[in-house]
């Protein structure tokens, strides 16, 4: 046999061994894409069209960003006719297909634009309170969207418009990677901050950053009080003045300022307010026994007083006391205050009863109507000699050996 | 044969459910348990085959406890709600009891004239009253009502061996288990086997001719003859128990109860806890106390021989712990985790048949003829008659209980509450309810929101709740050191069981609520406080569970129900003959063996007499002492003990009555001086014990020091005053203390404040808060923080700021972290600080790491009450490096800052010093927080007390503090890397905002001590206010 006879053999060995492999062989499919057009407005609708040499079966698969679906062509002539799902044609993006058919896959890519109408305006701002100085800022966050949800293409322009106190100002600023943002410093002065954004005359709703005042700085107080008496009773304020941050702000409500007190006797009290319109004022009661005080007020860490020196008289100089006959009722007083007027009730007095210089009963009473009077029982007290101590008002008086029965 | 309508037993039915069915409505709700079983009614109701139940505990199973009754109430429920189903089960019960009875005392005296009287004394027998009307227990009764019904076919069974009985008896067992399980189980020890052992004399009787002629050769003969039909029954019925509720049994197998023991009042000596006693002792026995010596007697006669054993054995186990014997009988475990009410509500329950017999013999037999004839007409009339009046009288008394002594706060309107979870996504984090008894239930069943409590506390599973011997968080005031440790554990770290919101119904809770962090949302209509916790995060949508195979939720979601469907198809014809009286062939094997009454023993009516003497002057000697303590004046510290008694319990005009009349001092005046005081001591402490001692005493005067321990909210209190007394017509009067004459200077007061409202969701609706609505979180500083180990505990310590323009809630969570970065312990701060801060106000800080108490000495639980027990967490390794989280949330409540220190003084290691209120609010608990500091000013140490008294606007109050002395206090770490603000890092924060902070700025105002170990002091006041209006 020829060469050309082994050849004719092997080929029809082939060609009746093999049927459907023949076919292919013979004559190949060719499919070609149809649709030159690569870029799409979203939602305008998508078809794409090859042409096959031979009526076959194919799916188209298509994938985007939300997922991906398989579809059926429309037509099984020679034209392959595909139909996008509405769902993939308005989101804006990429878009793969694949064509799959028995033997051959093609594949390729759409690029599906966002539209250029502006439909929805999404702002997001924060944080919402920022500090005055110009060093804190808060954010504008827009995201302008088509009508299928799509953020508009890189370069759309935004404007965002900000009010502070008497300016208005508005800049603009662009789309990029889906989101256009701003950074909103505060200014010098604290108040409220209006902010609101427009794109391709649609416009958002208003927005607020509460631009709050900056950390306090130094401040003074001064001190008010019915009368320089040390009588236990009346109540001296203090005040600081009105409390500013560095940028002349003053400081919000409630800030809490606490004021040392420092005695002669280097006894720390201390009391505290609460700013209201910058100014906290604060109490301390009278000392019941001569002092002088330093009063320094502090905001822990940020700021702080002056100190001022405030001086209490005493206002008892001297009193009275006398011991029943029996010995058993020790009465004290009147105490009499500045102007000879009996002192307010309150005044604590302190009686000792002691014997041979071991203490038997200490008692603490306040005073009523000016006097003090004490009662010493006689199961605690029994029939003896002893003596008495009395202390008000940081004066003390003794008398020994009383007799008591 | 004929058979006649029994009229005491129709009489009884209707009496019963006319009683019963018209007292259930005032009375049921109000029981401790039948809310419990609406609640799981409900559960079923909702969920028939899932036996997992979120809303208690974080999660339980519901197959802890037989499912009929609930089951039953929940099938009800669809016809007419669920407590529709409630009553309705509840009147079955009754009439099941009733009939139970009657079968029951027919089974044992065979006399249908003593079981119709038998079913006439149960409808008042004043235990049922009590388990129904006061406990509300009604699987238990329904469980027993049915076991009784069981009882004359298993004796019927054993007699004649015919299987029809078998099978009759194991369907009425198998609905009891399904009830309850404890009643077929012990009912099988105290209620069976004696039953068997009357089958066998009765059997051996018929041999013999008589019981005299019953040897106990016949007695075993018998056994012998019978043997085979009591192990079958003996085998089927354990078979019976075992399968129909089989996932009971393997849940328990499975989550076996291992907590600690609940104290519980039947296990109380009852000559010492005489309201145990009264409970538990005398209401369920009533008036069968009288007639023991007559029980005793007819249940050792021979044919009830076992029975009367077992009747002993059941007296002598519910005296609970008033004997060692219960104790040693049942063992440690048993004995702690059985309610011991139990066995005496069988006892009297097996006594009703004998109560019948003797009331039969009184009123128409031998003992009237005999009483009649020795002691006369007269005496027999009066003595039928007390003894009626008598039986009616703790009927009316155990069925009124609830009135003098109020189980249960007062009835709550739930609308309100379930309507504020409702709103809002309230119910996205879970409650807890505080003081709301056993309705918490109720308001579970009403509500999908979750808590953390839970009303069945043996499906616990938290080890916080486990290993203490609470039933409640609720309650846990009641609970002394155990329950106020677990509540504060859940307050302090709320954050771990999504707890947010808390409704107090009792102001007891108010002071530990808001000094763990806790601030007043509203007060609801109904009057409910709700409390809110800032910084919760919210349940996450998936919660874990313990799951069961589905055969097993098929099991118990069908077979309880079928029990009663196979018994009722069973039992309906013999329903129906004793219905519709059809003539029966036969009459019940058991009506053969009727006793005669013919002669009452002689010397048993005098036996009864001196017994009811004897107790007659037991309970009159009693009630005089009760007398001699509570109204006469004789013994100046009884005086004192009634006073603070009466104090204790706010009764005020009694208390007046023991102050010194010679004093001009008027009850008016008295009043008015009591009403200004306020504070933790007189506002929130109850009384714990007192202690009195005799310092001076004359004729007629006496000084008494008395030293009182409180129990607050808070921590044990202590309290030592010297109290003079005086002898008036020989009666001691206490003499009135001087009441502080101070007084402000001015009368009207006027202060401006800033205060703040966040109104949250500024838009009504349903979604979720608008970003715009979330409010920024206040910035804080820490300013410095360091760990440190000081008598051997390790603590967290420093101090932090507010350094944002708004109030902040202020939440402080530390971690404790080995050398090799393991992760040891982590807590909140809890007292040791101040939770609300305004804008630039700093506070002191320390965390302590608690464990869960006692979870490691299950067995040490002291007994006294300490609410300010510390249990150390146990660590693994030792701890070297912490990490501090600082949250802040805006809140514009709770932050009174109107509190001065007016004056201070150190007395050696004493500071003592007034407190000068200068706002317009009354302070009800002053705090006093405590920073000591070394000679460089560093901080070491931070402490904190509460002080006892309030004080009133304007006002000092003075205090005492005493110094700590040790001051070898060991910093291991001050390194602040790893502290955290608003989850941000601490450093960055502070430099952004305060750059320029001027270090150790008030260094200079410290408090210098003399001679003490630690240089310097810095003192912060917080107050909590008691009534913010």
């Amino acid at each position: 046999m020829t060469f050309k006879h082994i050849y004719i053999f092997f080929f029809l060995m082939v060609v009746f061994n093999n049927p459907s492999e023949n076919n292919n062989s013979t004559t190949q499919n060719s499919i070609v894409l149809k649709t030159s057009k690569t870029a799409f407005v979203a939602g305008a609708s998508i078809f794409l069209e090859f042409s096959v040499s031979k009526p076959i079966e194919a799916n188209l698969i298509c994938t985007n960003s939300y997922g991906t679906t398989v579809i059926k062509s429309q037509t099984e002539t020679s034209i392959l006719l595909f139909k996008i799902p509405e769902l993939f044609c308005s989101k804006s993006g990429i878009l793969n297909w694949e064509l799959l058919t028995d033997t051959s896959t093609l594949n390729g890519q759409l690029y599906i634009s966002p539209s250029d109408l502006a439909s929805s305006i999404e702002n997001y701002i924060g944080p919402p309170s920022i500090e005055a100085g110009g060093a804190d800022f808060a954010m504008l966050v827009s995201i302008p969207t088509d009508p299928f949800d799509n953020p508009l293409t890189d370069g759309t322009s935004v404007q965002c418009s900000e009010q502070f106190l008497s300016t208005i100002t508005t800049e603009s600023i662009e789309v990029r990677n889906m989101i256009a943002y701003n950074t909103i410093y505060s200014k010098q002065e604290s108040g409220r901050l209006l902010v609101a954004s427009e794109c391709l005359g649609l416009n958002s709703k208003e927005h607020t950053i509460m631009v709050s005042p900056a950390i306090p700085s130094q401040f003074t107080i001064q001190a008010d009080r019915p009368h320089d008496f040390a009588d236990g009773n009346q109540i001296t304020s203090f005040e600081t003045s009105v409390i500013k941050d560095k940028n002349n702000n003053v400081v919000s409500d409630g800030t809490y300022v606490q004021f040392y007190i420092e005695t002669h006797d280097h006894r720390m009290l201390q009391t505290s307010g609460l700013t209201v319109n910058g100014i906290a004022k604060a109490q301390m009661i009278h000392p019941d026994r001569q002092s002088s005080w330093i009063v320094k007020a502090f905001i822990e860490g940020i700021a702080d007083s002056n100190e001022i020196r405030l001086k209490y008289q005493p206002v008892i100089s001297d009193f009275q006391f006398s011991v029943s006959n029996n010995g058993r009722t020790v009465t004290v007083g009147p105490f009499k205050s500045f102007m000879n007027q009996l002192i307010p009730d309150g005044l604590e007095v302190t009686l000792r009863l002691s014997l041979n210089n071991t203490s038997i009963l200490q008692e603490l009473k306040a005073s009523k109507d000016g006097y003090v009077s004490f009662t010493l029982q006689e199961d605690i007290v029994p029939k003896d000699y002893y003596d008495i101590e009395i202390e008000a008002a940081g004066i003390k008086k003794q008398v020994t050996h009383v007799s008591v029965w | 044969m004929k058979e006649t309508s029994n009229k005491y037993l129709i009489t009884a039915l209707l009496i019963g459910l006319v009683f019963h069915g018209s007292a259930i409505f005032f009375t049921l709700e109000t029981t401790y348990d039948a809310l419990i079983h609406l609640f799981f009614a409900e559960h079923y109701s909702s969920s028939w085959f899932e036996p997992w139940n979120y809303k208690w505990y974080t999660g339980f199973s519901v197959l802890s406890y037989p499912p009929l009754v609930h089951q039953s109430m929940a099938l009800l429920s669809f016809i007419g709600g669920l407590k529709f189903g409630l009553f309705t089960v509840a009147l079955i019960s009754i009439i099941l009891f009733i009939t139970g009875v009657y079968r029951f005392s027919l089974l044992i005296t065979s006399n249908r004239n003593i079981a119709g009287y038998a079913a006439l004394l149960a409808v008042f027998s004043s235990s049922f009253v009590e388990t129904l009307h006061l406990f509300g227990q009604l699987p238990s009764i329904v469980g027993i009502s049915i076991l009784m019904h069981a009882l004359p076919e298993i004796y019927t069974w054993l007699k004649t061996g015919k299987i029809w009985y078998l099978i009759t008896s194991l369907s009425l067992i198998a609905v009891t288990v399904t009830s309850h399980h404890v009643t077929p189980i012990f009912g099988m020890v105290f209620f069976i086997f004696p039953l068997i052992g009357m089958v066998l004399m009765d059997h051996a009787k018929e041999k013999v001719g008589s019981y005299k002629a019953v040897t106990f050769k016949v007695f075993i003969k018998s056994f012998t003859t019978l043997f085979s039909r009591i192990i079958l029954f003996g085998l089927s019925s354990l078979f019976i128990i075992i399968t129909c509720i089989l996932p009971y049994w393997i849940n328990s197998k499975n989550n076996p109860i291992t907590q600690v023991p609940i104290p519980h009042g039947s296990r109380d000596n009852f000559m010492e806890i005489t309201s145990s006693g009264l409970v538990f002792f005398v209401i369920p026995w009533g008036i069968l106390l009288c007639l023991l010596p007559y029980l005793f007697y007819r249940f050792y006669s021979k044919r009830y021989l076992f029975f009367g054993l077992s009747f002993t054995i059941l007296t002598i186990l519910g005296t609970g712990g008033t004997t060692p014997i219960p104790r040693l009988v049942l063992g440690e475990t048993a004995f702690n985790i059985l309610t011991l009410d139990r066995f005496t509500l069988w006892a009297s329950i097996m006594a009703l048949p004998m109560f019948g017999e003797f009331t039969y013999r009184l009123v128409e037999t031998d003992l009237k003829s005999k009483i009649q004839a020795s002691l006369g007409t007269i005496y027999h009339r009066i003595l039928g008659g007390a003894l009626a009046t008598l039986f009616l009288f703790m009927t009316a008394f155990t069925i009124s209980l609830s009135y003098f002594r109020p189980a249960q706060p007062e009835t709550i309107k739930m609308l309100p509450i379930v309507n504020f979870l409702n709103q809002d996504d309230h119910d996205k984090w879970r409650f807890l309810t505080l003081g709301f008894g056993d309705q918490m239930a109720w308001l579970s069943t009403q509500t999908k929101a979750l808590t953390v409590d839970g009303n069945y506390h043996s499906a616990r599973r938290l080890p916080e709740l486990t290993t203490r011997p609470i039933e409640r968080l609720e309650n846990s005031k009641f609970k002394g050191v155990a329950g106020i440790g677990s509540l504060q554990q859940f307050l302090t770290t709320p954050e771990k069981y999504n707890l947010k919101y808390i409704f107090s119904n009792d102001k007891f809770y108010d002071p530990i609520l808001f000094y763990c962090g806790w601030q007043r949302l509203q007060q609801l209509e109904n009057g409910i406080m709700v409390w809110e916790r800032l910084n919760v995060p919210p349940i996450s949508s998936i919660l874990p569970k313990n799951d069961v195979p589905k055969w097993q939720k098929l099991l118990w979601g069908i077979i309880p129900i079928s029990t009663i469907l196979i018994a009722f198809m069973l039992n309906i014809q013999m329903i129906w003959i004793r219905a519709l009286k059809i003539p029966t062939k036969s009459e019940s094997v058991y009506m053969k063996f009727k006793s005669t009454y013919d002669g009452f023993s002689s010397a048993l009516i005098k036996l009864s007499h001196l017994w009811n003497l004897i107790l007659f002057v037991i309970i009159f000697t009693s009630i005089y002492h009760l007398y001699l303590k509570t109204n006469t004046q004789n013994d100046p510290e009884d005086v004192l003990i009634s006073y603070y008694d009466a104090l204790d319990f706010k009764a005020f005009e009694k208390a007046f009555s023991f102050i010194d009349p010679s004093s001009d001092l008027s009850l008016d005046q008295y009043m008015l001086e009591v009403s200004v005081t306020d504070g933790l001591l007189s506002s929130y402490a109850k009384l714990d014990a007192l202690e009195t001692k005799i310092i001076k005493q004359s004729f007629d005067k006496v000084t008494i020091l008395v030293t009182s321990n409180w129990i607050t909210p808070l921590e044990r209190l202590e309290k030592e005053e010297i109290k003079s007394l005086t002898k008036i017509d020989g009666q001691w009067f206490i003499v009135p203390e001087v009441l502080d004459t101070d007084l402000p200077p001015d009368q009207l007061y006027s202060k401006s404040q800033p205060s703040f409202f966040n109104q949250g969701r500024r838009r009504i609706t349903t979604e979720q808060t608008h970003h715009e609505d979330v409010l920024k979180q206040p910035v804080l500083e820490v300013l410095h923080a360091k760990l440190i180990q000081y008598k051997g505990k390790y603590s967290i310590i420093g101090e932090v700021q507010n350094i944002d323009n708004v109030p902040s809630d202020v939440v402080l969570k530390a971690s404790l972290y080995s050398k090799a970065n393991k992760a040891l312990a982590t807590y909140n701060a809890k007292y040791h600080m101040k939770h609300k801060l305004m804008p630039k106000e700093s506070t002191m800080f320390r965390i302590d790491f608690e464990g869960i108490a006692w979870s490691s000495t299950k067995d040490s639980i002291p007994d006294s009450f300490n609410p300010d027990e510390f249990t150390p967490v146990n660590l693994e390794d030792i701890p070297s490096k912490f990490d501090l989280h600082a949250a802040g949330n805006v809140s514009g409540s709770e932050i009174y800052k109107d509190i001065a220190i007016s004056h201070l003084e150190q007395d050696d290691s004493k500071l003592t010093g007034t407190l000068l209120n200068t706002g317009i609010k009354e302070i009800t608990i002053p705090q006093l927080l405590i920073a000591y500091y070394n000679t460089e000013k560093e901080l070491l140490w931070v402490d904190h007390q509460f002080i006892k008294e309030g004080i009133r606007q304007q006002r000092k109050q003075s205090f005492e503090y005493q110094l700590e002395e040790d001051a070898s206090v060991k910093v291991i770490n001050s390194n602040m890397e790893h502290v955290f603000v608003n989850g941000l890092p601490n450093m960055e924060i502070s430099d952004k905002i305060v750059p320029e902070r001027i270090q150790n700025h008030s260094n200079k105002q410290l408090q210098a001590l003399d001679n003490s170990n630690f240089e310097y002091i810095k003192i912060e006041t917080n107050s909590y206010i008691g009534n913010p209006n």
